[in-house]
Formats: C-alpha cells, structure tokens, sequence
C-alpha cells in the first residue's frame, strides 16, 4: 500500500468514527462535513426513516433527542477504495437509553451495520451514501414499537 | 492528503489507548508508566472513581481493579487532532466488568464511556498527560453500585 492508499483509508476511517460522534456528541451540524449535500442515507432497518440528506438532518435531532445516552462504537472498518470513490462496510455496536413511560430507564443493544458509498471532493472524503443492515436487537422496551423486529438471514 | 508524519502520529497515538486498556485489563500497572506523563492528571470521578496525579492513580487501580474477577476496556472510535507537539483526543469505551454480589456470585454491568484526553510528545515518544472520563450508558449495575456517578 501506498502513502496515498493509505492516508485514503485513514481519512475514510476518520469520517466514520466522525458520524458516530457527532450523532452522540448531538452534534449534528458535523454531519455536514461527512455527507454530500445529495447524500442518500437509509436508517430504515432500525426504525428510522430514508431519504436525502437534508431531510435526514432534520430528523436526526428529534429522533434522538429523547434517549439520555447513547452510543455507536464503530469496528471492522473495512473499505474498498476506487481511485476517487470507495466502498466501506462498518460494524456498529449502538447502546441506547431509552426513557419508560411509567418511569425510569433501559438500555437496548441493537448492532447493525452501515453499507457505505464514498466520494472524494475538493473538500475531502464525503460519504453520499449510507444504508443500515440489521443485526441483533437486546432489551428493546415493549413500548418502542416501531423497531422492526430483526430479520433472521 | 496525510503525510507519512501524520499517519505516524496517528497510529502512535491511537496505540496509547489501546495499550491503556491493554495494561489495565491484564493488571499490568507498570505498564501505564509508558503510557502517562508522570505528572499527568486522570479524572475517574463520573464513575464513581477519584481524580489526581499519575502515581496516585496508579496506585488506586491496583487496589481497586482486582476485586473485579472480569473485566474489559473495548475501545473504538479514536479521534485525534494533533497540533504540532501536542494532542487532543476523544475515545468511546465499552467496559463490561464482572462485580462481585454482597450475598455472593456476581453480576456483569456494562459501562459505557468517552475518555477526553490530551498528549504530549516527549523524548520517549507520545504520552498522555490528561484523561478524563465522560459517563454514557450504564447497564445491569447492581443496588450496591448505585454510588456510580451518572
């Protein structure tokens, strides 16, 4: 691998332990740094919703505004490079926190992984796609009903 | 694009922290003198644990962890920026620990954490000279734990 190869693979990684803390840090208005403004992203598999960027941006902040704490330890990083595009596939692991209608708190586990199109810019790597694959989900409360049950393979 | 000194740094950088939770996982306590400056200043208070100096510190761990019969430090998430000879850094933990139960067996709680973390390039190499802990989720603590910090 190459210098070049390399600080391609480093700066993609960046981008994507980057997205995870802007969405824990609620730092939301990172994420205009992460996507292309014509990005596609898909949170269906986990409840969420689809669409373009701005869109998801958005929503983004209330969906997550109600959980005290939450999460997304990303791992096996893997990327695929194409000269000025790449492919990347992430494991996440997303504790959340989830407030309980008659009181109190629980965590749930949920784990997915994100499908990833990226695009070099004159501004750096920029993901214009993301989509979730399901993995496993744990504790989910009984009252969050609009999580898709896990789908087995 | 990053130069091969930026990557250096980087991969540097990010070592320390797994070599932290290496160190601290294996009850290696000498080995954190690697890792800190010998004047760096650790912040366990937000869970549950005290603050102070290096050797303080180091010497508390090695009270404290070993009543612990299990436990981990997965670390991910690794951002860096690095100015010149100094670094600022931000780490997720997850940190599953086996706790002993008053009535006896024992029960896993698993924490979830940030460290914020500041470093300095000294004659031996990059060394932490401040990490402080950020509390995030707590699972399955026992009542006897409920001292931890939120």
């Amino acid at each position: 691998m190459n210098l070049a190869q390399l600080s391609d693979r480093f700066e993609i990684r960046d981008l994507i332990v980057r997205y995870a803390n802007a969405l824990d840090a609620r730092s939301f208005q990172w994420l205009d740094e992460i996507f292309t403004p014509d990005a596609y992203v898909d949170y269906r598999a986990t409840g969420g919703i689809d669409g373009p960027y701005a869109k998801i941006r958005e929503w983004l902040p209330g969906a997550t505004g109600a959980f005290p704490h939450m999460c997304h330890l990303v791992g096996n990083i893997a990327v695929t490079l194409d000269e000025d595009t790449a492919r990347a596939r992430t494991l996440c692991l997303n504790p959340v926190e989830v407030p309980l209608p008659a009181g109190g708190s629980q965590v749930m586990f949920l784990a997915m992984w994100y499908a990833d199109e990226l695009i070099r810019t004159s501004s750096g790597w920029r993901m214009r796609r993301r989509v979730q694959e399901g993995c496993i989900q744990h504790n989910v409360p009984s009252h969050l009903t609009q999580m898709p049950a896990a789908t087995s393979r | 694009m990053l130069s091969l000194q930026e990557l250096s740094d980087r991969v540097e950088l990010e070592q320390l922290s797994v070599r932290y939770a290496n160190a601290i996982d294996s009850g290696n306590w000498d080995e954190l003198d690697q890792v800190f400056t010998p004047d760096a200043y650790i912040d366990y208070r937000k869970l549950g644990g005290i603050d102070g100096r290096y050797p303080q510190i180091k010497k508390w761990l090695a009270e404290v962890l070993p009543n612990f019969p299990n436990y981990c430090h997965l670390v991910g998430n690794i951002a860096i920026t690095v100015t010149g000879d100094t670094a600022t850094g931000r780490t997720l933990c997850i940190n599953p620990m086996d706790t002993k139960l008053p009535a006896g067996g024992s029960q896993v709680m698993f924490l979830g954490l940030w460290y914020k973390d500041k470093f300095t390039r000294t004659a031996q190499g990059w060394r932490m000279s401040e990490r402080v802990e950020e509390a995030c989720f707590q699972h399955n603590v026992p009542a006897h734990m409920a001292m931890l910090a939120r």
